[in-house]
């Protein structure tokens, strides 16, 4: 009993699982820091191999999803529950990691002129492609990719957010959402084949 | 379940992780308690600080006028 006064969260786990919102809830209401270890519990691996996918390098991976909790917590009282509490710190995770990408002076990425000229059949031709592709070979590609294309692929592929959740992040539209999930597709197709010399079967 | 290579990477990412999250962790966890520590600083001597200011300012202003009413009482000796 003692231990349970000591610590809130004990008799709140004894009851249920609590959902994430629950948790920012009580975080909210008694600056508890078990409830803030909870969060960080559930969510720091996927940040962080977000951050790898976007920032390419471990240590800077590591430094980002330091920063980005600390602005999780700071920003907590503002998260107002109108979509999920996953898809509100991926956003967050998404948004530090492009700005941090956007003050390097030089990004290394492969330059792919905006009009593309693969003629591409079929698009779920180039997404079986892609979920089935392996696992280095992915990584290499995502390294060359713009900032853009490479978060708008890991939120569909890696998150599953659906259209509606990617516009709520990258504030556009529906239609311009698809388009950019489209051009990222192709972009990751060009890239994948200069790269690797392999020709994607077309049809 | 059909493949996914971007969440085979994501696990691939995880595991080579190892240790560095308790560090990170910990990292979190003191920035938060010194970003508490100085809001608890700010919120007990915020008030005072700003009184302070504003009297200083008021004595400034004081002062300030006070000089104008000398300069402008010398001006019209030395008309």
């Amino acid at each position: 009993m003692i231990v349970n006064l000591l610590n809130p969260i004990v008799t709140h786990t004894s009851k249920k699982m609590m959902c994430d919102e629950e948790v920012v809830e009580q975080y909210l209401l008694t600056k508890n820091i078990h409830y803030f270890n909870l969060l960080y519990d559930r969510y720091t691996n996927k940040i962080y191999a977000k951050c790898v996918a976007m920032l390419k390098v471990e240590a800077k991976a590591e430094d980002a999803t330091q920063e980005i909790f600390i602005k999780i917590l700071l920003n907590l009282s503002k998260f107002t529950g109108k979509s999920k509490f996953s898809t509100w710190i991926y956003s967050i995770t998404y948004n530090y990691c492009i700005d941090v990408i956007r003050k390097e002076v030089k990004e290394n990425t492969v330059f792919v002129e905006d009009q593309l000229n693969i003629e591409i059949a079929d698009d779920n031709c180039i997404e079986n492609e892609m979920l089935e592709m392996n696992v280095h070979r992915l990584r290499e590609v995502l390294k060359l990719m713009q900032v853009e294309d490479k978060s708008i692929l890991l939120m569909k592929y890696q998150d599953d957010m659906s259209i509606k959740e990617i516009c709520d992040v990258i504030n556009k539209s529906e239609s311009a959402v698809k388009m950019k999930i489209l051009r990222a597709k192709e972009r990751f197709l060009k890239i994948y084949r200069m790269e690797f010399k392999t020709s994607i079967q077309m049809v | 379940m059909s493949k996914n290579s971007f969440k085979e990477l994501e696990s691939l990412i995880i595991n080579d992780r190892g240790t560095h999250s308790e560090v990170t962790k910990q990292n979190v966890q003191s920035n938060i308690i010194f970003i508490k520590f100085l809001g608890d600083i700010f919120e007990l001597y915020g008030p005072n600080v700003v009184k302070v200011l504003q009297s200083i300012s008021h004595v400034n202003n004081n002062s300030v006028k006070q000089n104008d009413t000398n300069s402008s009482t010398n001006n019209t000796f030395d008309l």
